[in-house]
């Protein structure tokens, strides 16, 4: 009988860097996408406004978090084999390709619009007035702060329930400073949101450090 | 990861400061905010 003969430790080690190399570059540059994309919606309201966010954070993410899932990959594996009692198949793709379904979900989650009232939500109060209308929605994020800007219409009778959240302040006369979205739209006239053709007449500030608000 | 944590509604309503603009007859409104 003639066996096969043992392999070459040389050559097993270099058909296992291969194989690593080959999970790696089919599992790295996907998850790296996903990452810069859902964080790139995250951050704006926009691809364009979010992109710089999910750059450096994406890098730091990608560096960071990306051996951690491998690393997670590799105990499931561990945990499968110890409890199948032998090894498996494909133990090499088990323990790269584990994290998959968490990119895939990154992805997904990301191409999901986010709803009016959600944005209401997030940005306003918790109690969305059924009256709510022409909704409009910008925001983004920087290093170590985000600003964001809603415009809408709603039936007056509705306009206490703005002011539920935070405890606001009636600036009388109202603040004479230009609106943030003013200046934006003077930068870019394609801003997001639209002017009104009438002027502001009340205007309500909350401050958390009770210092002059400025979205300068 | 933001979208990831909206689906699984953990949401952050940490906000430093608001302002909220409206029309006369508070029909019209425009809210401002920044955080961080």
């Amino acid at each position: 009988m003639n066996a096969d003969p043992p392999a070459e430790p040389n050559t097993f080690r270099r058909s296992s860097r291969f194989k690593h190399a080959a999970c790696f570059l089919l599992t790295f540059p996907p998850f790296a996408g996903a990452l810069f994309y859902n964080l790139a919606m995250s951050a704006g309201s926009s691809f364009e406004e979010g992109k710089a966010f999910a750059l450096i954070f994406g890098i730091f993410g990608a560096v960071f978090f990306f051996p951690l899932l491998i690393a997670t990959g590799f105990l499931i594996r561990w945990i499968i084999e110890k409890c199948c009692g032998d090894r498996i198949r494909y133990r090499t793709a088990v323990a790269w390709f584990a994290h998959v379904p968490l990119t895939i979900l990154m992805f997904v989650t990301s191409l999901q619009p986010t709803s009016t009232t959600d944005y209401y939500r997030r940005f306003v109060s918790d109690d969305v007035p059924e009256s709510l209308d022409q909704f409009q929605v910008w925001h983004t994020s920087g290093f170590g702060n985000s600003r964001f800007i809603v415009a809408f219409e709603i039936e007056p009778t509705d306009f206490p329930k703005l002011l539920t959240r935070h405890e606001f302040e009636e600036a009388d006369p109202p603040d004479e400073r230009e609106p943030l979205a003013d200046r934006l739209r003077k930068r870019d006239p394609s801003f997001p949101i639209k002017p009104i053709n009438e002027p502001w007449a009340h205007c309500f500030i909350y401050s958390k450090s009770k210092i002059t608000i400025s979205t300068r | 990861m933001g979208a990831l944590l909206h689906l699984l509604k953990i949401e952050d309503h940490h906000i430093d400061a608001v302002t909220i603009y409206t029309t006369a007859d508070r029909r019209k409104v425009m809210v401002q905010g920044v955080s961080g």
